[in-house]
């Protein structure tokens, strides 16, 4: 009992610890409050299932999990948009209420951005998305498994890549 | 510095991430090289270019994260959810108690389940003649019930492991005893006519076959820390064949409806202490039959598996040698869950267990002539032997 209340406890100080900042990584990538909690769960859910055997790894494994189920979303998520608009599910959407134009143009320049990430190599999307979250280049060296040396330059590769592709 | 700064240190020279001394000798460096000032000019440039676009995608104040404490409430919320199907559904396989399980389930209605399913597998071999109550500390095994990975392995072995040879169907309602014991093959007696007229349900019985597999199982116990319990090689691939006849229960009183397809009533403990205070079960079914291989060692795996909840290795031997295997139902009872006696009854000796201090529940299980009897309520211990003292 005493072991699997010391486990709880850890858990819960995990959770306490990181969920705010897995679901801001999470959020980014997939700009929906709903499925971005969704995938937070999960990703506790794993941790939960199946704790990393080294604990001091703890925030790396949990944000390269959180990275994964949301990187893949987000190409799940786009693929999808691609095909509906194909389909003419666009029309639909020109029909629905006009909303404040602010609103209209942030909601574009996310579409646009994630559309960006969405066709980028997963490394240099995931790194985008933990930098531009406020991660310090150790962090992300332990999220992506990279060494922390090499940060600086992969760093400067994906933002290469995002601005080759991005057009505002 | 020798040389210009590379273009990854201007990068993170930028986000003052290069270590101490370099981040200083960059600045002395760039102080007096306008090249390099240029080509830091460029990659910072890129850097603000991309955060602006970047920052686009962070939550507004309506998309903040809930307060963590309110997500992690429902975390557990759900956890817990996951946990209890998993054994529910490890029970519901091996329907033994297709009968009896109203008894049995009343009386370890609380964290039991596992405790239950884990020892009545390496307990539940039997042909009932005799009924003992085996005290356990389950302090062990409910810490690793938290372990849900392990949890889940043990529910897909015992899934891979069972093949169910006679489905059991729906339970019947039938009107009278004599409907019952016709559809049920033997004599179905009932309470005193002063209880009342029971509502009876027969239900089918079933059969299956449990394919020992030695390796998959003595992984489980070495995930579960507990690589010093070593199974027997001989056991693997053993195939034990278990046939649970068709048994019926008599409720008396306002009690639950059967639940479909599954025991007679759900373990709702909320329900049970609340609508249906004044509802007895009266269960009996012809002993289940259970055939294993003339070489397989059952006190010896009952030894582990008494191990593995935690017993000691001296009393664990000791338990499992004192134990007749073949004729006795060994019923692993919590220490903290409530008492036990034996108690006269029907003309044999039965097992009296009661839970709660004032009033609580009881069941009261005795074998005879072959079947299998268990009568559960609400009430005390003294009610529950007088109750069974009308038995006709």
């Amino acid at each position: 009992m005493a072991q699997s209340i010391e486990r709880e406890a850890e858990f819960e100080a995990a959770f306490a610890e990181h969920y705010a900042r897995v679901y801001g990584v999470l959020f980014r990538l997939l700009g929906d409050r709903a499925q971005a909690e969704d995938l937070c769960v999960e990703t506790f859910w794993r941790l939960w299932e199946r704790a990393p055997r080294r604990q001091e790894n703890l925030g790396g494994w949990l944000y390269r999990v959180a990275m994964r189920l949301g990187y893949n979303a987000l190409r799940a998520a786009h693929r999808r948009e691609r095909y509906e608009l194909q389909a003419g599910h666009a029309a639909l959407e020109l029909n629905t209420p006009p909303e404040p134009s602010r609103l209209v143009e942030q909601q574009q320049e996310r579409a646009q951005v994630r559309a960006v990430l969405a066709g980028m190599k997963e490394r240099d999307a995931q790194l985008l998305i933990l930098r531009h979250s406020g991660f310090t280049y150790r962090e992300i060296a332990e999220a992506l498994g990279v060494a922390p040396g090499s940060v600086g330059t992969l760093l400067a590769r994906a933002e290469e890549a995002f601005e080759q592709r991005y057009t505002p | 510095m020798h040389g210009h700064i590379s273009h990854a240190d201007l990068r993170a020279y930028f986000d003052q991430e290069l270590p101490a001394a370099r981040q200083a000798a960059a600045e002395q460096h760039l102080a007096g090289c306008p090249d390099c000032r240029v080509r830091l000019q460029a990659v910072s440039e890129r850097a603000r270019s991309v955060a602006a676009r970047m920052a686009a995608l962070e939550p507004q104040l309506a998309e903040a994260p809930r307060p963590t404490a309110a997500v992690m409430a429902q975390f557990k919320q759900k956890h817990g959810k996951d946990k209890v199907p998993m054994f529910k559904k490890m029970l519901s396989k091996r329907p033994l108690w297709a009968g009896l399980s109203a008894v049995l389930v009343l009386a370890m209605a609380f964290s039991l389940a596992p405790v239950q399913a884990w020892a009545s597998n390496f307990l539940g071999l039997f042909r009932v003649k005799q009924v003992q109550v085996l005290p356990i500390d389950t302090t062990q095994l409910s810490s690793l019930s938290n372990d849900s990975s392990l949890v889940k392995q043990i529910s897909q072995l015992f899934s891979d492991s069972v093949t169910v040879t006679r489905q059991p169907g729906q339970p019947v309602v039938v009107a009278s005893a004599a409907e019952a014991s016709k559809a049920a093959g033997f004599d179905v007696r009932l309470l005193s006519a002063g209880q009342g007229t029971p509502r009876l349900t027969v239900e089918d019985g079933t059969a299956f076959e449990v394919v020992l597999n030695r390796q998959r199982a003595q992984a489980l116990l070495n995930e579960a820390g507990r690589s010093d319990l070593q199974l027997p090689a001989s056991i693997d691939g053993a195939t034990i064949s278990v046939d649970v006849p068709t048994g019926v229960t008599a409720a008396y009183g306002y009690c639950p409806e059967p639940a479909a397809g599954g025991s007679a009533v759900k373990p709702d403990r909320n329900v049970t202490f609340g609508r249906f205070n004044n509802c007895v079960l009266f269960a009996q079914m012809p002993s289940p039959s259970v055939n294993t291989p003339p070489d397989l060692n059952i006190a010896q795996l009952a030894e582990i598996g008494l191990q593995f909840t935690g017993m000691s290795a001296d009393k664990a031997h000791q338990f499992s040698q004192s134990v007749d295997w073949t004729s006795t139902l060994v019923i692993p009872f919590p220490t903290n869950a409530g008492t036990y006696q034996q108690v006269s009854v029907d003309g044999v000796t039965g097992t009296l267990i009661s839970r709660g201090v004032t009033g609580g529940q009881y069941s009261l299980i005795w074998v005879k002539n072959g079947i299998l009897y268990g009568l559960t309520g609400d009430g005390s211990s003294t009610q529950a032997v007088a109750l069974a003292q009308s038995i006709q």
